[in-house]
């Protein structure tokens, strides 16, 4: 009998250990939850844009690469936009693409591009011959007092370009 | 919490009842959302608040597609957006907002085109025997 008692006292002995050693490092695991649990965390960081300072090198760059050196027609696109905006959260705009929307003259796609934002692309527009007018109001947000650039590249290959300057007196963040 | 949640699924369409042949008739769209840029932080916290946007609006007239538009996050939060179609025959339009997590909801509005006469244009065409024949 002696024996045995000897055996369950290490047993519970060891059990005993190994379950504080568990619990510590449980401890030390549920600590981050206070934070953000690290698949919540990981998300997060999948989810989130980290660029926020803006960039106009590349909103530039971005607009070569829609353009890719191609003539710009004169009077193809209008933009109209107000020249002051109080409010930089939403800026009503508006353009219209001068054409006959026909199958061989129509605009495929529209971009619409701030230059001071952090990110300078807001918005394409893909139209069809069977929208028949290219003509779309929206409103977008704005970070500071910057241009509002409108491209459009019309089925036959060629490309419009208008831009105006918008005044804002409180920003968005975007 | 449960109210807000609802706040980014509400929708508004506005077609005009009736058409000429030939006219062009304007679509206004409004979403109520936050668009969450993904920029934004917390104040007290200092996390930053998750990217959630509207990414595409496609318009649908008679189940095909006439316009779609692919925002980013510089569009404004309770995006408002109108635009234009040639109204040929009457059907159904249909705008769907496609959400960044891949979520869509719809809105659906019946649009009548008449003809000068008064008679209505009707986009399917009946054979003797009451079998489709031509669907614009």
């Amino acid at each position: 009998m002696n024996f045995k008692k000897n055996i369950f006292t290490r047993r519970i002995m060891l059990n005993s250990i190994c379950g504080i050693a568990c619990l510590l490092s449980s401890k030390n695991l549920f600590a981050q939850d206070a934070i953000g649990s690290p698949f919540r965390d990981r998300f997060q960081s999948y989810r989130q844009t980290f660029r926020i300072e803006s960039d106009p090198e590349e909103a530039k760059r971005i607009l070569r690469n829609i353009i890719k050196g191609r003539k710009i027609r004169d009077d193809l696109i209008s933009l109209k936009a107000p020249d002051i905006a109080e409010n930089g959260n939403t800026v009503p705009i508006s353009f219209s693409v001068n054409c006959s929307m026909q199958n061989n003259d129509y605009p495929k796609v529209v971009h619409i591009l701030v230059l001071d934002n952090p990110f300078p692309e807001i918005a394409k527009f893909y139209f069809t011959p069977e929208s028949g007018e290219a003509n779309v109001s929206i409103r977008i947000r704005m970070r500071t007092s910057s241009n509002i650039i409108a491209v459009a590249e019309m089925s036959d290959g060629t490309v419009g370009e208008t831009q105006s300057y918008v005044d804002v007196t409180i920003g968005a963040c975007s | 919490m449960a109210n807000e949640e609802r706040k980014n699924w509400r929708r508004r369409l506005r077609v005009p009842k009736s058409a000429i042949k030939g006219e062009i008739i304007t679509i206004k769209t409004m979403a109520e959302h936050v668009m969450e840029p993904g920029v934004r932080r917390d104040p007290d916290t200092g996390v930053i608040y998750p990217k959630k946007i509207i990414d595409q609006v496609i318009c649908r007239f008679n189940g095909k597609q006439i316009y779609k538009s692919q925002w980013f996050s510089g569009v404004s939060a309770n995006p408002f957006m109108s635009f234009k179609m040639k109204a040929l025959t009457s059907g159904l339009v249909e705008v769907e907002w496609v959400d960044d997590y891949g979520q869509s909801s719809f809105k659906k509005a019946v649009l009548l085109v008449f003809d000068e006469n008064g008679n209505e244009i009707i986009p399917i065409k009946l054979d003797k025997n009451n079998s489709i024949k031509e669907i614009m």
